[in-house]
């Protein structure tokens, strides 16, 4: 599964970094940092509760 | 026939609007309402949720309250609650890294100390005031501390802010232009400090923040702080004390919380669905739209109802109605939608969590005395004084 982020809608507000934080992270600018471009293997249920709990619903999975 | 409720009054979202709620919901999700002017009340999730992640149909900057019937000011405030994009993502990113869940988890040693602080005054056994004595004072410490304000001025702070929302209540005396006005000066008093010396503080951050090469006008970074003080006061208090109540109409589940205190966060997201301490938002179409077989019209306001979203059937199925700490996913919409949901929710969580962890370490009974008396706002139609007795938890380690 690829990790989607629509930049445009993001708000840099790390509500994913703190639900999955291997692979999300907000850097000192205020962007968000995509660590994987693919779901980690074990991590499926940590980042899609981030893709839902994401509230600018900025982030996507495509298989 | 067309339901007829009174959306436009606080007596409506002071009662029990649940069972209004549940009759829209089923019978007129997408709802008109002649006063004021005239406005359309969302109360599906599902509705709620489409609007509110669409800024280019339904545009917040013409403000974010119901209409009121007053007039409106020919130039509003330049304020991130009602900038639309792009503009509204550029300024949102100059602080929200400062509201990220790591910087807020690292202030927990900090809230921890406010909210001891705050209880220490409370004893057990005795009647005491709850709302205003107690709660009122965690977020308003908390986010004067945020800003950079000094503790003498904090207490001030709260009488500020609760002129600037509750205008309508008559046991306010300032007005809220009166409130803003005071609050203005003081701000322009601080950013004179920051000016001769930065400090580590939300104000700095905010003067050295460029948006596309230009820093913040003096207007932007006055609504700013205002924004802050405002949006992140009333709110938290109205959920810590609405919350509390919820708890005392629902024993067995208080005494679930005194015995596995590791259900507070569950319990926290419960109460911000349950209670939904912010009622509202308001967005402005940009072009006509048909939504459930209704014509929105350009320029018209639609009333997103949260609280009414976050009873949805559909969604929360048919407990919808309960109140159930344990419940999960909880995937309400306390915080709203979209790009402008709360850049605040990791604090106000963090608040919340250890006040109640707080509090239940202490005290493991709670009962009203008397008659709760809540702040007349449509918006935020918080606590203003509620009068309880506390029973000491005799169980929990002595501190
Ligand atoms: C229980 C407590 C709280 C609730 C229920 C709440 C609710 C909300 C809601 C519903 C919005 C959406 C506005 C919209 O869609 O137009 C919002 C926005 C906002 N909240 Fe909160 N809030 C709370 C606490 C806080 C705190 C503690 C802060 C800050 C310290 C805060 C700061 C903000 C800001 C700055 C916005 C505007 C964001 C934007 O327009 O991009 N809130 N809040």
């Amino acid at each position: 599964m690829r990790i989607v982020l629509d930049r445009a809608k993001c708000t840099g507000i790390g509500i994913c970094e703190s639900l999955a934080p291997t692979v999300f992270e907000v850097d000192d600018r205020g962007e968000l940092v995509v660590l994987a471009a693919e779901v980690p293997e074990g991590a499926l249920d940590e980042v899609t509760e981030a893709v839902e709990g994401c509230p600018a619903m900025a982030l996507r999975l495509e298989p | 026939m067309e339901p007829n409720y009174p959306l436009h009054l606080p007596d409506f979202y002071i009662g029990d609007p649940a069972p209004a709620y549940r009759d829209l919901r089923r019978n007129s999700p997408v709802h008109w309402t002649d006063a004021n002017g005239g406005f359309w009340g969302i109360t599906r999730y599902e509705d709620v949720k489409f609007i509110g992640s669409r800024p280019h149909l339904f545009s917040s900057a013409k403000g974010v309250l119901m209409p009121d019937g007053k007039p409106k000011p020919a130039e509003p405030r330049p304020m991130l609650i009602t900038t639309d994009p792009p503009r509204h993502n550029a300024l949102r990113k100059l602080i929200s890294k400062g509201f990220t869940p790591r910087h807020i988890n690292a202030m927990e040693p900090d809230v921890r100390e406010i909210v001891r602080g705050v209880l220490d005054s409370a004893k057990a056994g005795v009647e005491l005031e709850y709302a205003e004595g107690i709660v009122a004072k965690v977020p308003v410490r908390i986010i004067a501390d945020l800003l950079g304000a000094p503790a003498e001025d904090w207490e001030q702070f709260r009488a500020w802010s609760d002129a600037s929302v509750g205008s309508a209540d008559p046991g306010i005396t300032l007005t809220s232009q009166e409130a803003f006005g005071a609050l203005t000066t003081y701000f322009r008093r601080l950013i004179e400090l920051r000016e001769q010396r930065r400090a580590n503080d939300l104000i700095s951050i905010l003067m050295d923040a460029e948006v596309d090469g230009e820093s913040l006008s003096h207007d932007e970074l006055m609504s700013f702080l205002h924004l802050l003080l405002v949006a992140g006061n009333e709110t938290t208090r109205n959920l810590i004390a609405l919350g509390t109540i919820a708890l005392i109409n629902h024993p067995e589940q208080l005494r679930m919380l005194v015995e596995d205190p590791s259900l507070i966060p569950s319990a926290v997201e419960e109460m911000l669905r349950y209670v939904s301490p912010v009622t509202h938002m308001t967005r402005w179409a940009t072009e006509d739209v048909e939504l459930r077989g209704r014509t929105i019209r350009k320029g018209q306001a639609v009333v997103l109802l949260y609280g009414a979203a976050n009873r949805d059937e559909d969604v929360f199925g048919d407990t919808a109605e309960q109140f159930d700490i344990t419940r999960r996913p909880n995937p309400h919409l306390a915080f709203g939608t979209g790009e402008h949901a709360c850049m605040g929710l990791s604090l106000a969580r963090l608040e919340a969590r250890v006040f109640f962890e707080e509090l239940l370490a202490r005290f493991d009974r709670v009962e009203l005395t008397g008659e709760v008396l809540r702040m007349r706002s449509t918006m935020v139609p918080g606590v203003r004084t509620m009068h309880v007795r506390l029973g000491a938890n005799e169980k929990a380690a002595v501190r």
